[in-house]
């Protein structure tokens, strides 16, 4: 073999005539925090190897070293796009422990986080796709569009990414009807911009002649290779946490979870825009239907004392009770999981009683879905490996953790 | 209630020729339409500045006379930002090293006096490591006074339904 060259900025080993072994990444954002070695012949990909690891941060070992509720912290550096549901799965599996559960103006709070965090996530990984398909202005407009999302984020968690929203028994804020009508605005927004989107980028036939039937992925490919999320649903399996696993306030709404059958990145693509729609209808039925009362659970609450209650009467925040710096779940085990705008993540939990964890598992769905980039690109022509990756919506930080 | 599954198809793959002609003049019409009135999520920073929402996680400030040194915000700090550090005799007054906060609010959240406090700046650019160290009096005074006493214009954002978001000037 010969040895390493450089051919249009990327490394390559030359193994025969015909044969050519190219280095694709790992620079942002073609790849991403991660790369892909693919033997071609010609510019067709005959082999493709996955190379991820890069931004891996032993989180799991880590929590073994830090108190539960510092944890929350940490594992929502997994995805900082969809950090309210990674903590959501976090704080669920250790309320298990603590025997605790959220009331239910909580609940509809935490769903409303959710639901934004899935718009905020598609729209990301919907731009991610545009501009590594070279469609620039896609990439404007959804990461544009994404920051009312974020804001709307904000005014709820005073944080923009890193919500750390969710702790044991509650949520730490309150919303103001205000934030209610602002968030309304927001979605009639969304939603009007969604009809551009179609004519801009979905039904664009540029973007349609570099989705159709590219990086077809069957049914039973994607039950056997363990794929989760909008990417499973994409190749017809019927499978969403929200509906198997009903957490937070999805059991007091009507929502519909698209299942489309083709499973390529077209497919893909219109899943992912129509469970944005579905999001809308989510978030419109809690605006309706939030019930009144705390946010906290009765357990915690009657811990507040006179200051931390006025602070709660005035300002709608909770104060934390001074336990929380050293929670104790009794020995046992746990898990949690939530659909994320990417998949299920999974969280077990091992208490031995102690002030920190004694294990920590995390199952993520970038990890299980990341599995697709060894065997989607197979066959496919090497211009079609930027539409295959952006397709599904692959988040390297969140797969290594 | 809950949710159920609703199988559906990709409508119209394979466009016709026909049909291609049209999106691409739809896409180009919808494109010279922003072309004329574009939709704006950027402002001119730092001429102008955004001050966010009450409420918003900024840096964390310190009121003395409240505080009764109980190190709880040290001992909640994920982040090993906040320590506690001796201020007189027997006296124990917290100190944040913004080199490792990350601005979850635990610490704010947790004091039992409401001796801490968010202001709603987050963008400060420091010279030095050094100067990233909030303690002692440094740690008692408010950004937010800095930054509305300054110059610059200041921008409140507003969501809208027609124009997504829109910055007004509050000043
Ligand atoms: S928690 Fe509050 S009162 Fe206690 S040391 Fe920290 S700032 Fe002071
Ligand atoms: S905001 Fe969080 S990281 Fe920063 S000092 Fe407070 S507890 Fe520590």
């Amino acid at each position: 073999m010969e040895q390493i060259n450089n051919v249009g900025g990327f490394s390559a080993k030359k193994v025969d005539d015909k044969t050519l072994i190219l280095f694709f990444g790992p620079q942002h954002p073609s790849s991403g925090h991660m790369r892909i070695i693919v033997k071609l012949d010609g510019d067709i990909i005959v082999e493709s190897d996955p190379d991820i690891g890069y931004v891996h941060r032993t989180m799991e070992k880590l929590s073994e070293t830090k108190e539960w509720i510092k944890n929350s912290v940490l594992f929502e550096r997994l995805a900082i796009l969809d950090a309210g549901n990674v903590t959501q799965a976090y704080i669920i599996a250790l309320e298990k422990l603590l025997n605790v559960e959220p009331p239910p103006r909580a609940l509809y709070l935490r769903t409303i986080l959710s639901e934004i965090n899935r718009i905020s996530s598609h729209l990301y990984g919907m731009g991610i796709f545009a501009i590594m398909i070279g469609s620039s202005t896609g990439y404007m407009w959804f990461f544009g569009d994404r920051e009312i999302m974020v804001q709307l984020a904000e005014r709820i968690t005073g944080s923009r990414l890193t919500h750390t929203y969710h702790i044991p028994g509650g949520v730490r804020r309150d919303v103001s009807n205000a934030f209610l009508e602002e968030l309304e605005k927001g979605l009639n927004y969304i939603e009007r911009r969604l009809k551009d989107y179609e004519v801009m980028f979905v039904n664009n036939p540029i973007i349609r002649s570099r989705l159709e039937n590219v990086g077809v992925l069957s049914r039973e490919r994607a039950i056997e290779l363990g794929v989760t999320g909008p990417n499973l649903r994409a190749s017809g399996v019927s499978y969403d946490v929200r509906v198997e696993e009903p957490y937070g306030a999805y059991q007091f709404v009507d929502f519909e979870v698209p299942v489309y059958k083709e499973g390529d990145a077209l497919a893909r693509t219109f899943q992912r825009f129509d469970e944005i729609r579905q999001s809308i209808s989510i978030l419109r039925q809690l605006i309706k239907s939030i019930p009144e009362g705390p946010v906290l659970n009765e357990k915690y609450l009657k811990l507040f004392t006179k200051k931390m209650k006025d602070i709660w009467d005035a300002e709608k925040r909770v104060k934390f009770p001074s336990i929380f710096a050293n929670l104790r779940p009794p020995a046992g085990k746990a898990y949690g999981r939530v659909e994320e705008g990417r998949g299920e993540i999974f969280f077990y939990l091992e208490s031995s009683g102690e002030a920190k964890p004694y294990r920590v598992r995390v199952v993520t769905p970038s990890f299980r879905n990341s599995i697709l980039l060894k065997y989607l690109p197979v066959g496919e022509r090497l211009a079609d490996l930027p539409a295959i990756y952006g397709s599904i919506d692959y988040f390297p930080p969140e797969a290594d953790r | 209630m809950g949710g159920k599954y609703v199988e559906k198809v990709v409508p119209s793959r394979n466009l016709s020729l026909l049909n291609k002609a049209k999106n691409h003049a739809e896409a180009l019409a919808l494109g010279a339409k922003f072309l004329v009135r574009p939709l704006r999520i950027t402002y001119r920073y730092p001429i102008v500045k955004e001050i966010p929402d009450q409420g918003y996680r900024g840096l964390i400030v310190l009121d003395d006379n409240k505080c009764i040194g109980c190190s709880l915000c040290a001992r909640i700090c994920p982040a090993s930002a906040m320590k506690m550090f001796q201020a007189g005799e027997k006296k124990l007054r917290p100190a944040v090293n913004y080199e490792r906060c990350v601005f979850c609010g635990y610490c704010v959240d947790i004091c039992p006096e409401n001796a801490l406090k968010h202001a709603r700046t987050h963008d400060v650019v420091f010279e030095s490591g050094e100067s990233m160290l909030y303690i002692g009096e440094k740690f008692t005074l408010d950004p937010d006074t800095q930054i509305l006493s300054g110059k610059v214009r200041i921008y409140r954002v507003r969501v809208d339904e027609k124009r997504g978001l829109i910055y007004e000037p509050i000043r």
